[in-house]
């Protein structure tokens, strides 16, 4: 859709305009989805550690595996090897679509790595308090470890997100456009140097408010 | 109440196993206040760890209000759990939650849906804790002892049969240690709950235990009554722990003295309990033996409303004046023991 308008009405300012809102589009989008699944994934990786409430060796091991696995593939490489996946998923394997599933799929393994580092900050106490209670392991995760560790998870999510925007730029790859792309075709192999500082400089910025709301918002929550 | 029968908690296999209790036997009858002291490392923590199953007994029974903790699913734990409060030394509440949702959180864990319930249930549990203004303040405004009001409260939420005390006061300082040990005292009074109170300051033994085992190295070696332990302790580690806060040991100085004194002289001491004390008993003593008392040192105090005292006497005399003088002393029922004779 964005495509289409830019397609028509192709003054730079509109371009840029455009391609801003791509990159939103991906990263918003990938943000979420990667936390919808990394986030169950984080939660399992804590909980089945040693010693904690649904201790699991082999499904830690296993997971563990897997996640260093996924996090050692170059994003460029992933990008180009997941292509049939995205098909089957966005119907297409160029766009700003297609951009958002190896984006999100990057990203999971990411999530799950910070969630698990979030988590684990929770006092074992404070866990300990709720097991002498009679909570199950749900009421756990649900009452104490993600409430207890929503202002660390926000922060968190804070990294993935810019982190993201970096990754983003690489979604020129498959046509999912975006700033960083428009930074790479206009500005680096054009020269266009205007354009190509005007998309560093909407990225700064991008990269400074994101970081700022998520301080603020985490030191909202924050009641420790 | 509470029955442990052979309970033993072994860590690690093989060399490098740590046993952690060796077959602990204890009864703990319903409403008392039964403390468990001990020094760091000697397992009292695991001991009270397994009286709600967060440790799991190696060996041995543990049977708390009927239910053998041992014999449980995960799912009867859990609702056997709930009868049981336990306070932590570091409070454990919940930071993200006020302190009235603290108090609420065990009833949602309980499964109670009904927030006018709830609500009503935590100001009231507020009100026993003298917390009623800090209703919607968070932990991290609150002191220490006010922390561990809020751990009381919520502990006792559910109305538990038992509330055990995993080393309650040590975090705080000795003025807020007492009044969270009076009110821990009244909750005992008002709502004749059993407690289990894990401690390594004798303090706390004397301002609100009836009764008090002593562990060493996962063994309990002495346990009866608290007047019992303070006026007549078997074990050195009894004696120790009651010297730390009931100093009975003679200066160097004053048996130097006594060393370097003439003649026949016997440096006793004397432990007397209840109504005794207020008689003229040392004054009797001399007046009917020719013998001189020399007083050194004289302490009276009271536990759970028992007066006892003890009386370090030097007695100079005849050997023979002496024997009679101490023979009439334990003849009325008071615990003689002769420090040393010169």
């Amino acid at each position: 859709m964005s495509n289409l308008i830019a397609q028509y009405l192709s003054t730079e300012g509109l371009q840029i305009l455009t391609a801003t809102g791509q990159t939103i589009q991906m990263v918003f989008l990938s943000v979420i989805f990667a936390h919808v699944f990394g986030l169950p994934l984080g939660i399992i990786l804590v909980t089945t550690s040693p010693g904690h409430i649904l201790e699991n060796k082999a499904c830690n091991q296993v997971l563990g595996t897997i996640i260093n696995a996924a996090r050692s593939l170059p994003f460029i490489i992933l990008l180009v090897v997941i292509i049939p996946f995205t098909r089957l998923l966005v119907g297409s394997s160029i766009g700003t679509m297609a951009a958002t599933v190896p984006l999100t799929v990057s990203a999971i393994p990411f999530v799950a790595r910070m969630v698990e580092t979030s988590l684990k900050e929770v006092e074992w106490g404070i866990i300990e308090a709720a097991l002498a209670m009679g909570a199950t392991p749900w009421q756990i995760i649900t009452k104490v470890l993600l409430p207890e560790s929503l202002s660390s998870l926000i922060l968190g999510a804070t990294i993935t997100t810019i982190t993201l925007i970096g990754y983003s730029a690489m979604a020129g790859f498959v046509g999912g456009g975006g700033i960083g792309d428009l930074a790479m075709r206009y500005g680096y192999y054009r020269y266009q140097v205007d354009i190509l500082l005007a998309c560093v400089i909407i990225l700064i910025v991008m990269v400074q408010v994101i970081q700022m709301l998520g301080e603020k918002l985490a030191s909202i929550v924050n009641k420790k | 109440m509470i029955e442990i029968k052979g309970l033993k908690k072994i860590y690690g296999q093989g060399e490098d196993k740590v046993v952690a209790l060796d077959g602990i036997d204890l009864t703990i009858k319903e409403g008392e206040i039964f403390g468990i002291i001990g020094l760091s490392g000697a397992g009292k923590s695991t001991l009270i760890r397994c009286l709600n199953r967060l440790e799991k007994p190696t060996e041995g029974k543990v049977i708390v209000d009927g239910f053998d903790l041992t014999k449980l699913s995960d799912d009867q734990l859990r609702l056997v759990r709930r009868r049981i409060g336990m306070i932590f030394q570091h409070f454990n509440l919940l930071w993200s939650r006020t302190v009235a949702q603290n108090v609420a959180f065990p009833l949602e864990i309980a499964g109670e849906k009904d927030k006018n319930k709830i609500k009503k249930r935590v100001t009231e549990l507020l009100e026993l804790v003298g917390l009623s203004d800090k209703a919607n303040a968070y932990p991290s405004q609150l002191s220490g002892g006010q922390k561990q009001r809020v751990g009381i409260a919520r502990a006792l939420a559910n109305n538990p049969k038992v509330l055990l005390c995993d080393e309650a006061t040590s975090a705080l300082d000795p003025h807020t240690t007492e009044s969270i040990l009076q009110l821990l005292a009244s909750i005992n009074q008002k709502l004749g709950i059993t407690m289990v109170i894990i401690t390594h300051e004798m303090a706390v033994i004397k301002a609100i235990c009836d009764t008090v085992a002593v562990i060493e190295d996962g063994k309990i070696v002495e346990s009866g009554p608290v007047l019992d332990l303070f006026t007549n302790p078997h074990t050195k580690t009894a004696r120790r722990f009651i010297t730390t806060i009931n100093n009975q040991e003679l200066p160097e100085v004053v048996l130097e003295r006594q060393r370097a004194s003439n003649g026949y002289s016997r440096l006793i001491r004397v432990s007397f309990l209840g109504p005794s004390a207020g008689e003229p008993i040392i004054s009797d003593m001399i007046q009917k033996f020719n013998i001189k008392a020399n007083i050194l040192y004289g302490n009276i105090d009271h536990i759970k409303n028992s007066v006892y005292g003890t009386l370090t006497l030097q007695l100079i005399g005849a050997e023979n004046d002496t024997l009679q003088a101490l023979k009439y002393l334990e003849g009325l029922g008071l615990k003689v023991e002769v420090i040393n004779i010169e």
